[in-house]
Formats: C-alpha cells, sequence, structure tokens
C-alpha cells in the first residue's frame, strides 16, 4: 500500500490530519492539473471541424490485469499480424507487477516483426498520428501520481468537435474520453504513445533519429528482412542518410544479399567519404565476393580515416591480407604443376 | 573441510582461465560487418570492455529479476534479449518501480479515504478511476 493518510498523519490527529491532507492535495491538484495542451487544441483551427477515426483496429477486450497484451494484440493486428493477447502474455505480462513494463511493449512489437517507434510526447504528434491513420498506444495513470493506477489502452479516434478521444480500453469497445481528462492521465506517465508500424510506413511525424534507431533494433531480433525494407522506406524520405544506407548495405548482407549490401555501401561511401564503417563494411563484402584487391583498397581507406572503430577496420584489413597471402602461395604452389 | 577449500580454489581457478581465454577470444573475434547501432550510438563505437562487462551483469540482473517476478523460465531468456542495451540498462534494478500498465489490480485494497479522494477526482475530472462517475467534457 503506498496509502500516505496513514504514515503522514499521527492518529491522534487524525480528523484534522485528513482534512488538511486533503486540502494541501486538492490545493495541489487545482494548481498541477491545467490542461494547455487540450486549451491550444480548443483555440487552434482544427477544433470544431475534426473527427478522425482509424479504421481497421480489432477489438480485444481485456482479462484482469492483461491491458498490457491486449493493447499490444490489437495494434499489432492492425499492423496485419495475427496474434491474440493470450500469445503475448508470456512476452510482456509481469505476474509479480500484476502489469507490464514500457520496455517490454516496445520489444514484444519487435519480436512481432513490427517497427515500433514511441512518439514525440504532446496532444499535437497524437492528434497528427490519428490523422493520418495510425492508433496509438498509450499508457496512462488513471489514478493519481501517489497512489498510480497505470493502464494501457489504444487511442483509436478523436472528435475534437465533441471534444474527445476514442479508444479501445478494458471492456469497451469504444471509450469516449474528453479531451481534458485525457490529457491529465495522459500527462501523468509524460505522455507516453507508442506506434506499431509494419515496415513500409513510416510515422505520419517520423523523426529521423529515433526511427532509425527503432529499425536497427530490428537487427537483434534478426529480423532483417523486415529492416531491409524500413531502410529502403526510411531512404525514400532521408535519401542522404548514412545510418540508412549503412543499415540497408548490413540488412541485406545479413541475408546473404551481396550484391545489394555492395551497393548500399558504395553509395554510403560516396555520399559520405568520411564514414570509415562505409568503407570496412565494403572490404567485408567485397572479400566475401571474392574480389581480395578492391576489398583491401576498401579496407586501407577504412584504416586511414581511422576513428573510434579503428581497430575492426584494422583487423578486416588484417584478414583480407592474410587471404591475399594465401591465395596468392596457393597460386605460386599451383604454377609449376600447370607448366 | 580443508579438502573441500582445495577443491573450490581450483575451480574457482579453472573458471577464471575460462574467463580469460573467453576474454582473449572474444578479443581475437573475426573481423565482420559493424552493425547499425554502432553507428547511432556513438558509445557503442567505444564500447571498452568495461562497458561490455555492465551491459552482461545488467542484462543478468533483468533476468533475474524477472524471474522473481513470476515471469516462466522458459520465456525468460527470449524476453530478455529481445531487450535493447539501452533498455535494459533503463530497466536494471528498477522492475519493482516502473510504471506497469495492468489497470484497477491495486484498487482492491484501497481505503475509504483514497476512494473518496479518488471520487471527488473523478467528479471534477481530474482522473477516471471508477467507471460509474459520469463523465462529461469541461
Amino acid at each position: 500500500m503506498r496509502l500516505a493518510g496513514g504514515r503522514l498523519v499521527p492518529p491522534d490527529f487524525l480528523p484534522r490530519g485528513i482534512a488538511s491532507s486533503l486540502l494541501v492535495l486538492l490545493t495541489l491538484l487545482s494548481g498541477c492539473a491545467t490542461t494547455p495542451q487540450t486549451d491550444r487544441v480548443r483555440a487552434s483551427a482544427r477544433f470544431g471541424q475534426e473527427i478522425t477515426r482509424v479504421s481497421g483496429v480489432p477489438f480485444f477486450p481485456q482479462k484482469a490485469y492483461q491491458c498490457g497484451p491486449a493493447s499490444l494484440a490489437m495494434a499489432l493486428s492492425w499492423s496485419g499480424v495475427r496474434v491474440t493477447p493470450d500469445q503475448l502474455t508470456p512476452e510482456v505480462y509481469l505476474p509479480g507487477r500484476r502489469g507490464s513494463l514500457q520496455a517490454e511493449m516496445v520489444a514484444a512489437a519487435r519480436r512481432n516483426g513490427r517497427i515500433a517507434y514511441v512518439i514525440k510526447p504532446g496532444l499535437p504528434s497524437l492528434l497528427t498520428e490519428l490523422g493520418a491513420g495510425n492508433p496509438v498506444v498509450i499508457l496512462e495513470n488513471l489514478g493519481l501520481s501517489w497512489y498510480p493506477v497505470w493502464h494501457y489502452a489504444v487511442v483509436v479516434g478523436t472528435n475534437v468537435a465533441g471534444d474527445e478521444v476514442t479508444l479501445r480500453s478494458g471492456d469497451a469497445a469504444r471509450q469516449r474520453m474528453p479531451l481534458g481528462l485525457f490529457e491529465r492521465t495522459w500527462a501523468r506517465s509524460g505522455d507516453w504513445g507508442l506506434l506499431v508500424l509494419p515496415p513500409n510506413r513510416l510515422p505520419a511525424a517520423a523523426q529521423r533519429r529515433p526511427y532509425l534507431k527503432a529499425v536497427a533494433a530490428m537487427e537483434r531480433l534478426k529480423h532483417f528482412r523486415q529492416a531491409r525494407i524500413a531502410y529502403a522506406t526510411a531512404l525514400r524520405r532521408w535519401p542522404d542518410s548514412l545510418v540508412a544506407r549503412v543499415g540497408l548495405g548490413n540488412a541485406c548482407y545479413a541475408l546473404k544479399d551481396l550484391a545489394g549490401a555492395e551497393a548500399a555501401y558504395r553509395t554510403a561511401a560516396r555520399q559520405h567519404p568520411g564514414s570509415g564503417i562505409a568503407y570496412n563494411n565494403l572490404a567485408q563484402t567485397l572479400a566475401d565476393e571474392g574480389r581480395l584487391s578492391e576489398a583491401a583498397q576498401a579496407a586501407r581507406r577504412a584504416v586511414a580515416l581511422g576513428g573510434p572503430m579503428d581497430a575492426a577496420f584494422r583487423r578486416t584489413l588484417a584478414e583480407i591480407e592474410i587471404r591475399q597471402g594465401a591465395d596468392g602461395q596457393r597460386r605460386n604452389r599451383m604454377r609449376p604443376r600447370i607448366e | 573441510m580443508e579438502n573441500t577449500g582445495i577443491a573450490t580454489r581450483s575451480i574457482s581457478r579453472f573458471l577464471i582461465l575460462c574467463l580469460v581465454f573467453m576474454g582473449i577470444h572474444v578479443a581475437a573475434a573475426r573481423a565482420q560487418i559493424i552493425g547499425t547501432g554502432t553507428i547511432l550510438d556513438s558509445r557503442a563505437a567505444s564500447s571498452t570492455n568495461r562497458a561490455r562487462v555492465r551491459a552482461f551483469l545488467e542484462r543478468k540482473e533483468v533476468r533475474a529479476e524477472m524471474l522473481s517476478m513470476g515471469v516462466n523460465p522458459k520465456d525468460v531468456s527470449a524476453r530478455v534479449n529481445s531487450l535493447t542495451n539501452a533498455q535494459v540498462a533503463d530497466i536494471a534494478g528498477r522492475i519493482g518501480k516502473l510504471p506497469a500498465g495492468g489497470d484497477f489490480g491495486g484498487l482492491l485494497f484501497v481505503g475509504l479515504v483514497v476512494f473518496l479522494v479518488l471520487l471527488y477526482t473523478d467528479i471534477m475530472g481530474y482522473t477516471d478511476v471508477f467507471p460509474f462517475v459520469k463523465k462529461h467534457a469541461r
């Protein structure tokens, strides 16, 4: 029990204590529970005209404490992954906490082959994503900061004219919540909102670095096919991104598409001549293709550029040189036999 | 007793040797493609052995915490493995305290005072704990 009343107030003065702590509490509440974002939305041109409905989000009512798996299953199903809350329970639910952590919600979306992207905090980015047809999994605290009731739900629409958001939440397929109340309960989680996207779909308000981080996290889970699509999608938005270009190369390399990898690394090296990593990975790919002299040339370039990955670059070059030496010896040994 | 002491010591010496050789093995790893995460995270780029050991230990800690929270042992490895190093660093040692979305669980134990406070704040539109409180746009 995190009940503050009992601990703070001596029993003799309980009534007065409670009264005064209530007073303090309510003062605090009225002080900090303003809704600046809602007020801004009301004042903006958007107000009075916009009704957004995200289509294609199925509804899974939650079992006790299972709002995490239920919300995630709804978002994943919308994104094209057929999955039920029960299948996700062993991936996100923590019995000891009777709930699910945000980090595990993100990780489980990735495990299921989807890009998990945490949106920029704030109502404007939430409304932007909904407007683009992307449902948003949100974490809200339905209670108070000192008595939290953490809850996941999926926002599937807004009715800014009616001053409401629509959620798939708990047992309700369409819970309508006043925008101001939503802002207050959502603010207690720091406006945490999660997009679960197929790899060919960017967030409506995608930010480059966070998005590429979300894609790079797919490599750890060996979802290289999805990573390749996502990097290619990112390159359409940010054609000169070094991370996306090398990432595309890395995904191709992992899928044994050496030609694709080589092309991506060459483009990366051309666009970013100062990137040793682009040259190093190009060298490794060329070596795998058996083109050792070209590989050695690229590896020497990487070593010359140096940087924090210097040791790895030297290792690549050394290995290529050893292979070149072995090839040379083999050729020398074979020559007399041929003659 | 002395025998067990000697046995323990020799076992631990053996394990230390194993770890040392493993360390050398890692250092002499084959040249390979440099991962995308390394470009994104400059700390990963200059990742020292110490950073690697820390990441390893944090993962171990998260694993132990999850097991103590009742996660099925057969699910635990996949769960820990699907977290990024940054996520592991964020949650290690804090799994008991971080927000865990699970809904109305705690409310079974709420005393009368909490009930009244929440009822009041519900009616005022600060919170949304009780579905029977009629909500209206403010």
